[in-house]
């Protein structure tokens, strides 16, 4: 019985997560990382909140697992849990993007793409305007930092 | 200047404000003024004091002049409100929508051409993100009705730069997907359409002295500007429709495209001959030609020559599709087995091989890596041809063949008599082909029966047809196989069918040619 390696990912809320290598190499710049022997301790990741990042870990976790086949019941399976997957509300998916851009999982990156795409795909410009308009309130907090910056920049 | 002006009609001075502690003060009263003017409730009073402050000049120049400074305020209140009012949109969305503008570009570089034209008619920030080129890598411009013009094209094609990669352009009924090897044709006359306003194309045609609000042959002349820079790397084009190009237009365009890689041209009003000459001479890297054509029975030119050197000019062709031309079994040859890589075929609705050129076909090595062959409503498709080709199939050769489509609205023809029509596929041994191919799926839709087929089928026959359909249908997991004995529609006018059906062909002198093949 091989011992499998064990990654520690330490995240922005100073939690750590163990996981299998195998696993943490899915997101090429943790594999730059333990290449370049930074990982002998924890990997730190202090931009990513432990709720994307045991997201993430899921989604490679699933997609190392099923085996590399043709069989068409493997590649349906990996379908559907990638539909669920990006089933997430708009403030996770943004969430989501911005951490597996900063990762490097092409694959998810793809997928993550892809459903914007879709919501933005087929909507009138009011539409458009009203898709944003609803999540105004989950970025309010950032309204107060930034109007800080637009008065010091006196424009 | 003006602003700096009181409201008030005590001060008439129109001075340049001097520059001066003074000026400070001046600056502080116009901010008061204009808060106080702005939190005036009532707005009655304020068309009553105007009124007020208009009566009270005396003269009529004085008057003209109050009115004139109003309105001229009042525009600068409104357009300074307006600024205010984008920039403050602006600062919302750039909250809202988190994405810098690299992860901003690659999500828009995945819409399609419309969303992404709609998504930058939202704001300044999406305006910005959706001029990178790589947004428009892939242009669709195909609508139901006609309300693209040359303009837009240009324009779309200007901003893709050297990122363009595909076009798409034209015409399509809206209930039809532009799916290859679909049994519909895709021939669209846009004389039938008339867009949403109510206009109708002829309405349009008629406009004189203005662009044309439709395609016209110039459609695609931007990919020879600067020397042919955008349509160099050109990969895809798609043309469905466009009513108005040429022979020399296209060939024009198709000039521009020396990388092209997959033309598909529908209800164009171009020849074969012509076009594959284009294609020979300008576009040698092609792998995928589908050609469907605007006068189906009526394109006859195509010529020996020109099949010569377009097998010898595109040899990495792995995709034919030449619908409803005038096809000779010779060339049809020459063709299929002079293009060595050919995977799929598809001569739907051509006419004149009899399929005589399948006829030892897989000799020296032709039609080696044929996957797909479809000649559905080949009206000179005869059984005992495919008798044959079935044979051989089943002698091992064309190994890679997967899907032959023989299906045929009329029947296929029988050897000697081209009005006594076969309307059963009985003459393929079905159960030998399972065996030996069970990956293979043959498609054979005949109509029910004929009033012309002299031998007709027995009830006797008709039943174990039927019932050898369902058998197979039944266990064909990895085979498919589809026989139906679908009705016709028109049984009640076969007859006169048929016959109005030979009509076309009659007019040409070629059914000598064919009967002495």
């Amino acid at each position: 019985m091989s011992f499998s390696k064990t990654i520690m990912l330490r995240n922005y809320d100073g939690e750590t997560f163990v996981v299998d290598e195998v696993v943490a190499v899915e997101p090429q710049t943790i594999e730059h990382m333990i290449e370049d022997g930074c990982a002998n301790t924890s990997i730190p990741l202090p931009n990513i909140t432990s709720k994307i990042l045991s997201k993430v870990i899921e989604h490679c976790k699933k997609h190392v697992e099923t085996p590399n086949s043709n069989e068409k019941d493997a590649k349906a399976d990996l379908k559907s849990f990638d539909f669920d997957f990006v089933k997430a509300d708009q403030g996770t998916l943004f969430d989501l993007i911005l951490a597996v851009n900063y990762l490097n999982i092409k694959g998810l990156l793809d997928l993550i793409y892809q459903t914007i795409a879709d919501m933005i795909k087929g909507k009138t410009p009011e539409e458009e305007e009203e898709m944003r308009r609803v999540n105004a309130w989950v970025f309010s907090c950032f309204v107060g930092v930034t109007c800080l910056y637009f008065k010091s920049k006196k424009i | 200047m003006a602003k700096r002006t009181c409201c008030s009609d005590t001060s008439t001075a129109v001075s340049p404000p001097p520059i001066s502690p003074e000026s400070q003060t001046d600056r502080f009263n116009n901010d008061f003024l204009l808060d106080s003017f702005l939190h005036v409730s009532d707005f009655d009073s304020i068309n009553t004091s105007f009124d007020t402050l208009i009566e009270s000049r005396s003269s009529d120049s004085d008057k003209h002049d109050l009115i004139q400074r109003a309105l001229h305020i009042g525009s600068i209140l409104l357009e300074a409100g307006k600024r205010s009012d984008r920039k403050r949109s602006l600062f919302h969305n750039a909250v809202v929508w988190p994405l810098p503008p690299d992860l901003t570009i690659k999500v828009f570089a995945l819409l399609d051409t419309q969303s992404v034209c709609y998504a930058a008619a939202t704001c300044s920030f999406f305006q910005k993100c959706a001029a990178d080129p790589s947004c428009f890598a892939s242009i669709d411009l195909i609508t139901s009705v006609p309300k693209v013009n040359n303009g837009v094209v240009s324009s779309l094609i200007r901003r893709a730069g050297n990122a363009l990669q595909s076009i798409k352009l034209g015409v399509l009924p809206p209930s039809t997907s532009p799916l290859f090897c679909s049994s519909e044709p895709l021939v669209y006359s846009i004389r039938n359409s008339t867009d949403a306003s109510g206009v109708s194309w002829n309405d349009k045609r008629s406009r004189q002295g203005k662009e044309s609000s439709i395609l016209t042959r110039s459609c695609l002349s931007y990919l020879s500007e600067n020397g042919g820079a955008p349509g160099a790397r050109l990969r895809r084009l798609h043309l469905f429709n466009i009513e108005r190009m040429d022979n020399a237009a296209l060939s024009a365009s198709l000039s521009a495209c020396p990388s092209l890689l997959d033309l598909e041209i529908v209800g164009l009003h171009v020849e074969l001959r012509q076009t594959l000459e284009s294609v020979s001479k300008h576009c040698p890297l092609i792998e995928r030609l589908a050609f469907e054509s605007s006068k189906t029975g009526r394109d006859d030119g195509l010529k020996h020559p020109t099949c010569y050197e377009f097998v010898h000019s595109c040899p990495n062709i792995t995709t034919l599709a030449l619908k409803g031309f005038k096809l000779h079994d010779y060339k049809a040859r020459m063709l299929v087995k002079g293009l060595r890589k050919l995977k799929i075929v598809d001569f739907s609705t051509s006419y004149s091989f009899t399929g005589a050129f399948l006829k030892n076909l897989g000799a020296n090595g032709g039609g080696k890596h044929l996957e797909v062959m479809i000649l559905r409503d080949c009206m000179h498709l005869k059984e005992i041809e495919v008798e044959h080709f079935m044979g051989a199939v089943l002698a091992g050769e064309f190994e890679c063949l997967r899907h032959l489509d023989i299906s045929n609205r009329e029947g296929l023809a029988s050897d000697g008599d081209w009005f006594r029509r076969c309307y059963s596929a009985s003459f393929i041994p079905i159960k030998q082909l399972l065996e030996e191919r069970p990956n293979f799926c043959l498609v054979a839709e005949f109509p029910k029966g004929s009033y012309i087929d002299v031998e007709q089928p027995t009830p006797g026959d008709l039943n174990s047809d039927v019932s050898l359909a369902s058998q197979f249908s039944s266990h064909a997991s990895d085979g498919s196989f589809l026989m139906s004995a679908s009705d016709s529609g028109s049984d009640s006018g076969n007859e006169d069918g048929q016959e109005t059906s030979f009509l076309t062909y009659d007019e040409s002198s070629d059914e000598i040619d064919f009967l002495s093949t």
